[in-house]
């Protein structure tokens, strides 16, 4: 069951997209402490400070064994603050890093990717801003982009920096994998 | 480099708009189903479709179904109110500004930037049409620094064949390439359609704007 959290997004190009692969609801800032086994989602299409105030119930989310996944907007919620939001983030310690703006502007369209199982996605791209970990990072749960973290995976935690909910199906399969991921 | 494939369709007073000859005019066309055509597009492997109309019931009503590529909502700056409405329905991006005021009011320049607090600028496109004031819109930093992207629709153009890089050069979008945002040029080719070449002209119709980047 998906729960996506109750913030200004584009929710419903979202919520269509996870309907294909089980039931979605929205969750409010109260209701996260009862979610078991779900997947609590950070949404995109918005600015990141709009999930300042939900650190707590997403630190208390994890404990309690949910799968998260945070898109765009979402996934920058998880680096340590931006500069977009000018505010502190959730620093979930993934990737130890800030999310700052794009060196080369904004970044909009398919891009295709080699993801973490070598296969390649085809997947869309919308952001002014991104978790910069600098060009000589290294990390095997994160996926590197130059000097850019576009994605991190675990078997608890996705984030990614494109939305897979505009990637015409192309990142389907890999949602998939991971979703059934213990 | 991303790469993108835009179609624009305009929905006016229920009708779907199409040009009628390379020396201006139009025929209004009975709509094919918004959702048809957004599906054939997506066959057709485009990233993104524009959605504009006069009403907004229109284009809440118009992609209940669609889903899986990026959808933006062409609106006139009186529908600002109307945003958070057209994130719920499927659009993922909100383009403002019609062919009769490129500008918002103070006011809506206010809601703006509270919408821009929320949904973030890249969620919002300036449209600006081909006339000498929506070219001042683009000269104004205060304006257009709220946006990621720029929407400019030459409306009288026959054929727009010079890459983007060239309009770069005119002094009335310099301001655009100095604030670092993408430009997206569309224009309507020239054709000769008539009303019962219906069938051709649904056709016709997905080939009525070019994008070039």
């Amino acid at each position: 069951m998906f729960k996506i959290l109750d913030v200004p997004c584009n929710s419903g190009v979202l919520l269509r997209w996870l309907s294909g692969f089980g039931p979605v609801h929205t969750v409010t800032v109260k209701e996260m402490s009862l979610c078991r086994r779900s997947c609590l989602v950070l949404p995109g299409g918005n600015n990141p400070q709009v999930f300042v105030g939900w650190e707590h119930a997403i630190h208390e989310a994890l404990e309690n064994q949910n799968k998260l996944l945070g898109c765009c907007g979402g996934f920058q919620f998880f680096s340590s603050c931006s500069t977009e939001s000018e505010s502190e983030c959730l620093g979930l310690g993934i990737v130890d890093a800030e999310t700052v703006k794009n060196q080369d502007g904004h970044e909009i369209g398919m891009k295709t990717l080699s993801w973490f199982d070598g296969n390649d996605i085809t997947v869309y791209f919308n952001h002014s801003f991104s978790i910069n970990v600098g060009s000589a990072y290294t990390n095997e749960s994160a996926l590197l982009v130059g000097p850019t973290c576009v994605a991190f995976k675990t078997p608890q935690v996705l984030g990614l920096q494109f939305h897979p909910e505009l990637s015409l199906g192309g990142f389907d399969e890999a949602f998939r994998a991971w979703l059934n991921e213990r | 480099m991303a790469e993108r494939k835009i179609a624009s369709i305009l929905i006016k007073s229920g009708l779907t708009v199409t040009p009628l000859s390379a020396e201006g005019g139009q025929v209004l066309l009975p709509a094919p189903s918004v959702e048809q055509e957004i599906e054939h597009l997506r066959a057709v492997k485009h990233t993104e479709v524009m959605i504009s109309s006069d009403t907004v019931l229109a284009l809440e009503t118009c992609i209940e179904k669609s889903s899986g590529l990026s959808i933006t909502a062409g609106i006139s700056w009186r529908h600002i109110l109307y945003v958070p409405r057209l994130f719920e329905v499927g659009y993922s991006r909100v383009a403002f500004g019609s062919r009769k005021r490129a500008l918002p009011t103070l006011e809506e320049y206010s809601i703006l930037t509270n919408l821009i607090s929320l949904y973030g600028r890249s969620a919002f496109v300036l449209t600006c049409h081909s006339n000498a004031l929506d070219r001042k819109a683009l000269l104004r930093p205060d304006v257009i620094g709220s946006f990621s992207e720029v929407s400019y629709i030459n409306d009288q153009s026959i054929h727009l064949l010079e890459p983007v890089s060239d309009f770069g050069t005119a002094s009335d979008l310099k301001a655009v390439r100095e604030a670092g945002l993408t430009l997206i040029v569309t224009g309507s080719p020239p054709r000769e359609l008539h009303a019962n070449q219906y069938s051709q002209a649904n056709t016709a119709h997905h080939a009525k704007y070019r994008v070039l980047s």
